[in-house]
């Protein structure tokens, strides 16, 4: 065969894959039915291909429960332990931040003289966990 | 911990069909996207070995891995990790071939300066023609199988010479609408299966 046949196969080639494989959005809208016609037809062992999915959704059920469990967690979690000590009152907070953030604080966090002791202390807890 | 129930997975792919139209979607797309690796070339050949199912199965434990925001659309989320997860291991195989000298980046970007990164070395010319060769005979198959079926080897002739549209394609073929469409569902099949016969005889 010369180059330019194995050229000409080659592009039939191309046409036909692109012709006869469906895109991903046509496989979109298809139904089951057609869904289990095309997977027969690409190879997929069709025997017990339900009991296999059956198999897999009770797998990754607990997959998934352990996901919701670990994102629960996460959105309760309880803060992390302080690596200083925590002053015991409003007014050593203030002195602590005054000395070693000033500017440093995120903007929401400048106006911490009018905070109350749980939120200083808070902001306190954040900036060393 | 809440207690585990398969049905949780539908309620979570509901607006999708549920999780078993979704399963058979993704598996779907996995096929499609593997039968269009054809040949040895790049990773193409571990990539071939894939069970498509492993593609799904990969794909929803990312899934469940990484986690999902509230407003993801996971649908969409499953199709591009099924898409990844084998680009991902075509790219992978690749990575392994390409030169590094002497483990130092510094070195080879000084070594690529130097040769041409983008010619194919001697083992992937040679992949590419074994490509083209399979390409071939997938073809040869096809013919030797259509010739009891005029309408399909006239059907598979006037795809290769450019035609895509269906109307394009009844008038070249001479057929009517239902005989185009029974004739191109056998090619569908007839070409599938060229290239199902041709990838076996890879493994």
């Amino acid at each position: 065969m010369n180059p330019d046949q194995s050229k000409d196969l080659v592009n039939a080639f191309r046409q036909l894959q692109k012709a006869t494989l469906p895109d991903n959005e046509t496989i979109e809208k298809m139904l089951e039915p057609e869904l289990d016609e095309f997977m027969a037809d690409t190879g997929t062992d069709m025997k017990g291909l339900n009991e296999r999915i059956a198999a897999a959704k009770k797998k990754f059920a607990g997959r998934y429960a352990l996901m919701r469990a670990r994102m629960a967690r996460r959105a309760g979690a309880a803060p992390k332990p302080c690596s200083v000590p925590v002053p015991s009152t409003r007014e050593e907070i203030i002195a602590y931040f005054s000395e070693h953030y000033r500017h440093e604080l995120p903007m929401a966090a400048r106006n911490f003289k009018s905070a109350t002791y749980e939120e200083l202390r808070q902001m306190f807890i954040d900036l060393h966990s | 911990m809440p207690p585990v129930d398969p049905a949780d997975l539908d309620r979570l792919l509901e607006p999708y069909g549920g999780f078993k139209l979704v399963y058979k979607k993704l598996l779907a797309m996995a096929r499609r996207k593997l039968a269009l690796y054809v040949g040895n070339s790049g990773g193409k050949v571990v990539t071939r070995q894939l069970d498509p199912e492993d593609a799904v199965h990969d794909a929803f434990a990312r899934l469940f891995e990484e986690g999902f925001g509230l407003n993801d659309n996971v649908y969409f989320v499953l199709r591009n990790h099924v898409d990844n997860g084998i680009h991902t291991l075509e790219k992978s195989e690749h990575e392994k071939k390409t030169a590094r000298v002497e483990g130092s980046e510094k070195l080879s970007h000084a070594y690529y300066r130097e040769a041409d990164r983008h010619l194919p070395t001697a083992p992937d010319r040679a992949a590419v023609a074994d490509e083209v060769g399979q390409m071939v005979e997938i073809m040869q198959y096809l013919a030797a199988n259509t010739t009891k079926d005029p309408q399909v080897a006239k059907l598979a002739q006037a795809i290769a010479d450019g035609h895509s549209e269906p109307a394009a394609l009844c008038n070249v073929t001479h057929m009517n609408r239902d005989e185009y469409d029974a004739a191109f569902k056998r090619l569908k099949r007839q070409f599938l299966r060229a290239q199902l016969a041709s990838q076996e005889k890879k493994k």
